[in-house]
């Protein structure tokens, strides 16, 4: 990679870090874990870089590279979490409301919690979600929808009747 | 349901606690660093790989001649002590601490928090026990029912207030670098979280949402480090020693002793520091607890004082004083002998060990040192307190240290030897052919 290519690399990596954490926090629920993930997905960017500063959107690429990452790392968990204690996790900032986040998050199925994590922290449309994740646009939005019910109940969320706005119970 | 899933208050809501959830760990990558993923380019690993391999191969050399060094010190001679060979398991995550914060220590436990905030510590509030708070405004303090309240505090750190049981509230266990941490939620919002540190019986509290990246920087302390059990540190040989009424210890070669009446109308007391006199005449305008001693005896008692005033260093104070200042060491936290002496540290919990040494039962001085960074230095100066007139621990003679290395250099290449006949032997064996083999033929 020339000395103008490792720039660009910068910028990219400047410009998707924190976004991609984000992503990895929300998949996995464990920060060291989403710190792993974001950094192998940047080497593997760094690698193959020259190929990817052609692309469009190479961005996109390292969200694909990141959520497969986070998918293995799920199913090794699966696996593993009948012998692990599964209730010690690895947190960057600890409250209440932030641990029911978690656990809301960790009791939808991967493909809901990706479905979230790509229209909400990414940042994609239910359609663009449909693309990457490769499957249709009802799909989608049945998945999101059951996790926003889902994640409302564990955070106590409820819709007023009124104006259609929203307020937190007390006790979250 | 709406196009984007955007259009009712209550996705807006769920998405909106999503992302301030996903928002706290974006100093986690602020963190990645990019020279890292540089380093494993393809091409460089395969210009490294030689190198690499070399690297291991003089550190597997060194490592094993450090711990033959380690074993001739000790058959040669008993009373020399080494550095034991593993890191004592307790350990300060340096790291812990985010760049522009600063690192609180309460025992055994240590925290960080944002460098522009105040942080004291009180013992009038709670009389039992000292209490630190962190703030971003100057406030009073008070004890009500067992708890810290204050109106401005956002954090407080203590022992016994906060191992109470907190009734209706839900228990998570977290692992934070290593050490686990109970965090108990209250049943309400508006109330404070708790957070416990069983192992270490501590707990601090927060109402503010502003603190609670703080539970990410929970780490050992220096202190905890100073305190594990192990062999004795062995003094650096660029250190130099100081003399102190019969007792004598070991600082850094860069630091400075002085001599004054830090407060007035005290005696002169020696204090070490690795800092010039210019700044220490500028701390003693500021010390404002008119105890005799150095700059940061006595803190705990001054009611409302920055917690990070004191710098790092050694304050010694002699004579009658130090035995009024070491009264409450009754009922020490440990002691140790060395030779005659006997160093008692007092289980106060801040980040200053108060130490009273004495001998046949009499106090001969009270020595403060300033806990900093990950306590491997003030383990050193600790380790090397010690009568007057004798070596320091680990003193090894130039010329004894020159036959040492003479005789690891000798067992290391006797170890050549046998590694490299090992391979031969192992080429032989894998060219020979097996039973089965001879007899398909």
């Amino acid at each position: 990679v020339g000395g103008s290519g490792e720039e660009e690399f910068e910028r990219f990596f400047r410009g998707q870090a924190r976004s991609l954490m984000r992503q990895a926090y929300l998949l996995t629920g464990d920060a060291g874990e989403a710190q792993d993930l974001v950094q192998e997905t940047m080497i593997r960017a760094w690698r193959e870089w020259p190929r990817l500063q052609g692309y469009d959107d190479p961005g996109a690429w390292a969200r694909h590279v990141l959520h497969r990452l986070a998918i293995g790392r799920w199913r090794r968990l699966t696996v593993r979490r009948r012998h692990d204690r599964a209730d010690l996790r690895v947190v960057p900032a600890v409250d209440g409301e932030h641990l029911d986040v978690l656990s809301a998050l960790a009791g939808l199925t991967m493909d809901q919690r990706r479905a979230v994590v790509l229209h909400d922290i990414a940042g994609l449309s239910v359609a663009e979600v449909a693309l990457d994740m490769g499957v249709p646009e009802g799909t989608v939005r049945s998945w999101l929808s059951r996790a926003r019910a889902r994640i409302a109940q564990a955070l106590e969320i409820v819709e007023l009747p009124s104006d259609g706005g929203v307020a937190p119970e007390p006790g979250l | 349901v709406t196009d984007d899933l955007h259009g009712s208050g209550l996705n807006e809501e769920v998405s909106r606690r999503l992302q301030a959830a996903a928002a706290l760990v974006d100093p986690l990558a602020d963190e990645l660093g990019i020279s890292a993923l540089r380093e494993t380019s393809p091409a460089r690993r395969r210009l490294r790989a030689p190198r690499v391999a070399l690297v291991a191969a003089v550190c597997l050399s060194l490592a094993l001649a450090g711990t033959l060094v380690g074993l001739a010190g000790r058959s040669a001679s008993p009373s020399k002590r080494i550095r034991p060979a593993s890191p004592p398991p307790i350990r300060v995550d340096l790291a812990a601490t985010p760049k522009g914060w600063f690192p609180v220590d309460y025992g055994d436990l240590q925290l960080s928090v944002p460098g522009d905030w105040l942080v004291v510590t009180s013992t009038r509030a709670c009389p039992s026990e000292s209490v630190i708070t962190a703030m971003e405004h100057v406030a009073p303090v008070k004890c009500h029912r067992g708890f810290l309240v204050s109106n401005v505090p956002v954090l407080a750190v203590g022992g016994a207030h906060f191992l109470t049981s907190t009734r209706g509230y839900s228990e998570r266990r977290l692992m934070v670098n290593g050490i686990e941490v109970v965090v108990e939620s209250p049943p309400r919002s508006g109330e404070t979280t708790v957070a416990v540190v069983p192992s270490l019986g501590v707990g601090f509290e927060w109402r503010s949402p502003k603190v609670t990246i703080v539970i990410r920087t929970v780490t050992w302390s220096p202190r905890a480090a100073l305190l594990t059990r192990g062999a004795p540190a062995r003094t650096p040989t660029s250190w130099r020693s100081t003399l102190l009424d019969g007792v004598e210890l070991s600082v850094p070669g860069s630091w400075t002793r002085h001599t004054g009446s830090w407060v007035p109308n005290c005696d002169p007391t020696p204090f070490i520091f690795p800092v010039g006199p210019r700044i220490l005449e500028e701390l003693r305008e500021d010390e404002k607890s008119g105890i005799c001693g150095g700059p940061g005896v006595g803190e705990a008692n001054s009611g409302l004082v920055p917690f990070a005033a004191g710098p790092s260093g050694v304050v010694a104070v002699e004579g009658p004083t130090a035995a009024t200042l070491v009264d409450k060491v009754d009922t020490p936290l440990t002691c140790r002998r060395s030779r005659s002496l006997q160093v008692c540290i007092d289980p106060g919990s801040g980040s200053t060990l108060l130490m009273s040494v004495s001998q046949d039962g009499v106090v001969l001085m009270a020595i403060e040192l300033t806990l900093r960074a990950n306590g491997v230095v003030d383990r050193e100066i600790y380790d090397s307190i010690r009568p007057a007139g004798t070596p320091a621990p680990g003193a090894v003679e130039p010329k004894e240290q020159g036959q040492l290395y003479l005789s690891a250099l000798a067992e290391m290449q006797r170890l050549v030897r046998q590694a490299r006949r090992a391979e031969r032997g192992a080429r032989a064996l894998a060219r020979r052919p097996v039973a089965g083999d001879r007899l398909r033929r």
